[in-house]
């Protein structure tokens, strides 16, 4: 993928991707379990934002179907300093826009000499999503603190849009916490409550999606920098479990 | 087709092929060939999937009996559900019977059993049913289900004294049976037979404690690498003094966790 010189039709490429899918033919001959499913980080990302900063939140399992294929992953990507992004959808492809990403708000901030603002990370991210839509299956929630307008939180769904929001979820696991959030969601919470806040979400997740599992890692984004807090398995929160 | 055959309706040729251009009117236009034979009318015309299944049971023999495992989950695709569903059934004194896959024909299969076992009792002549009966009685079932390309889709494992010896044995939905003293169902196949068979192959015969410390590690290893495990769980223990019971959750250990970040 080059970022300079941006994808144009060829229509001998064209012909070729109609090649051969071998993967298909597994489904023919192998019993369900053991077929290859795409690399997913089907997931649980949550990110909520507060008075001075934002407080994020993900679980920590990449999945292949029903395989566990890495248990403590992390899934809170470092934009710049004081931008985060979290990643739900293909694995390789979400980690492709994260480097991208960060190489170009590495440039701007050489040519601005200073930090890039949140929401210039986010549109990065969404033209992206929406230059290669067809090709992508990316969710990225970026958020983080700028000195301009404080903490952020922003929303790059499938398609390529782009969404400023108090609070985000993403990841197949968020069809599980949409209740959590509309019950539980009061505006200005405090740092400790939205700490609270993504933590439990997480949790409840985690216990009923089967693609999200593992430990919670959380990050708080401020003026002051970032605290990366990782909650292991076995201290999260006690939900009903039963 | 016999069943097309209409003698009332004008018949212009001998030759009944549908690939034949139709000018004028024909009946063949809106007929619809009923299915004839009984097995093309039972035959499924679209791929039935599992609802709501089971993860993986593992099962070894050691010395002096068997020990299986499962979790007690029903998962319904990727949501985790039910919560509270054991899946290793008491037959009797000495047979058990586990199982793994789509759970409502596991409950099919579960009060079949039971049905048989009360049928049993009631002719009160001693009789019991063994492992071995079951096992066969298991296989037949799920094959006579496979040639009417109807399968159950779970996986069958049985397990018990028989003779005094253990007895280890497992059915798939094909109808495919086998005794080993190792079975694993579902995706435990690639997470754990592989290692689990090499120890049991290298030691002499495990006792209880043993086997019980060895299934405690098969249960937390699939724990963290099935996307469907649970971690409650069941493990029962069959010796000739009997069956036992034993309800156990995982202790997972993430404390590589807070050294990994930056990995995706």
């Amino acid at each position: 993928m080059d970022v300079l010189n941006p994808k144009t039709y060829d229509a001998e490429e064209d012909m070729l991707s109609e090649r051969t899918n071998y993967s298909a033919m597994d489904k023919l001959i192998l019993p369900m379990e053991f077929q290859q499913a795409p690399v997913s980080t089907g997931t649980t990302i949550v990110a909520v934002e507060f008075d001075g900063g934002v407080v994020i939140g993900a679980d920590t399992r990449t999945s292949a179907g029903s395989f566990v294929m890495n248990r403590f992953t992390d899934k809170l990507t470092q934009l710049t300093d004081r931008i985060y992004c979290l990643r739900s959808g293909g694995a390789a492809d979400t980690q492709a826009i994260a480097e991208i990403v960060t190489y170009q708000l590495d440039f701007l901030a050489a040519e601005m000499n200073e930090p890039p603002l949140v929401r210039i990370a986010a549109n990065c991210v969404r033209r992206l999503i929406y230059q290669y839509r067809d090709d992508f299956v990316a969710g990225l929630i970026v958020a983080g603190w700028d000195k301009k307008l404080g903490g952020q939180v922003y929303s790059c769904p499938l398609g390529g849009l782009l969404c400023r929001q108090p609070i985000s979820l993403g990841g197949s696991g968020s069809t599980y916490i949409w209740g959590y959030l509309d019950n539980n969601y009061r505006p200005n919470m405090t740092k400790q409550e939205c700490y609270d806040f993504v933590l439990k979400a997480v949790t409840l997740a985690i216990t009923r999606d089967g693609s999200s599992g593992g430990c919670a890692r959380l990050a708080i984004i401020d003026k002051d920098g970032v605290e990366r807090i990782d909650v292991l398995g076995n201290d999260l929160p006690k939900v009903y479990d039963l | 087709m016999i069943s097309t055959f209409n003698p009332f309706e004008t018949h212009y040729d001998s030759i009944n092929d549908k690939d034949d251009f139709n000018i004028g009117n024909s009946n063949k236009n809106h007929t619809v060939n009923p299915l004839e034979t009984e097995a093309e009318r039972n035959i499924r015309t679209r791929t039935v999937t599992p609802i709501v299944t089971g993860s993986s049971v593992a099962a070894f023999v050691f010395n002096g009996g068997v020990i299986l495992a499962a979790d007690v989950l029903g998962s319904y695709g990727s949501l985790a559900k039910y919560r509270n569903l054991p899946r290793i059934h008491q037959v009797n004194d000495r047979t058990i019977l586990a199982l793994g896959g789509d759970l409502s024909d596991a409950d099919y299969i579960k009060e079949a059993i039971d049905a048989k076992v009360e049928e049993d009792l009631v002719q009160e002549d001693g009789s019991e049913m063994t492992p071995l009966a079951l096992y066969s009685w298991c296989t037949r079932l799920m094959y006579h289900r496979r040639t009417k390309l109807n399968p159950f889709l779970t996986s069958v494992i049985v397990a018990g004294i028989e003779n005094n010896e253990p007895f280890l044995g497992r059915v798939n939905d094909k109808g495919s049976a086998y005794k080993e003293f190792l079975i694993m169902t579902g995706i435990a196949n690639h997470l754990a037979q592989g290692w689990i068979r090499t120890i049991l192959e290298n030691s002499n015969q495990l006792n209880k404690e043993q086997a019980e410390h060895l299934m405690d590690r098969i249960i937390k290893q699939l724990f963290y690498r099935d996307c469907r495990a649970f971690a409650r769980y069941r493990v029962c223990i069959v010796t000739k003094e009997g069956v036992e019971f034993k309800a156990k959750e995982v202790q997972p250990d993430w404390s590589l966790a807070p050294g990994l970040h930056n990995t995706e």
